[in-house]
């Protein structure tokens, strides 16, 4: 679920877990790698997350879907 | 010998995530793929045929050039996964022109190393720059410093 749309963590817990926002949902992820922040926008599958996608990408991406 | 439909699916099936996300297939239909490949179950042809139905106008457009008559051909298969993916996500074909760079590079198949076992579902792999965890599913017997192909956040098959 959620794997080809992008969130944002808006909270990271000291246990690595963190909460991804959808705008219209939040969603409990945990993180793996140390690369991860607040603020960042990632791909978060089988509540792990996946991957870090670049803001400025993330941001032109998520304008497109809600246009369309 | 695993079928060549379970070959199909261990690629296709993170794809059957994003086609749900966009509403191309039905959440039952994914949930359907999702339960054979966690119970090592085989999906028919036709119904694959019917889920991904991108996927095999390029396949069958590959079976062409390669003359060979059974699309379904093994050969074929691997030829699309292995090779002709990537290239369509390069040339923007369909959905990938719509997704960002970085998502592009996350559909693509990579040849990675397993850098870290986390658990015995999740492994943490490396290629070129990028590091991430993907899931072990597919390939449940992985170690450190296996070569592997890679297809969105999942272990596929072994790369030697």
């Amino acid at each position: 679920m959620c794997l080809a749309i992008p969130g944002k963590i808006i909270e990271i817990s000291p246990d690595r877990s963190c909460i991804v926002d959808y705008e219209s949902e939040k969603r409990t992820a945990k993180i793996i790698t140390d690369d991860i922040s607040i603020g960042d926008y990632v791909i978060v599958s089988n509540k792990i997350v996946v991957m870090k996608v670049p803001k400025e990408q993330a941001v032109s991406y998520l304008n497109a879907i809600r246009k369309s | 010998m695993e079928s060549v439909e379970k070959f199909f699916l261990k690629y296709a099936f993170p794809c059957a995530n994003v086609l749900v996300d966009m509403g191309e297939i039905s959440q039952e239909q994914f949930e359907r793929v999702e339960q054979a490949c966690k119970n090592n179950e085989q999906v028919s042809k036709k119904e694959l045929e019917e889920l991904f139905k991108a996927a095999f106008r390029r396949i069958k457009q590959i079976a062409k050039e390669m003359e060979i008559e059974d699309y379904w051909d093994k050969k074929v298969i691997e030829e699309y996964w292995h090779r002709n993916h990537n290239v369509i996500i390069d040339e923007e074909d369909g959905n990938y022109k719509n997704f960002p760079q970085s998502f592009c590079d996350f559909c693509k198949v990579h040849i990675a190393k397993v850098e870290q076992i986390i658990s015995p579902e999740l492994a943490l792999i490396g290629y070129g720059n990028t590091k991430r965890p993907i899931f072990t599913l597919f390939v449940p017997d992985l170690k450190v410093g296996d070569k592997i192909r890679i297809h969105h956040a999942y272990a596929v098959e072994k790369a030697d």
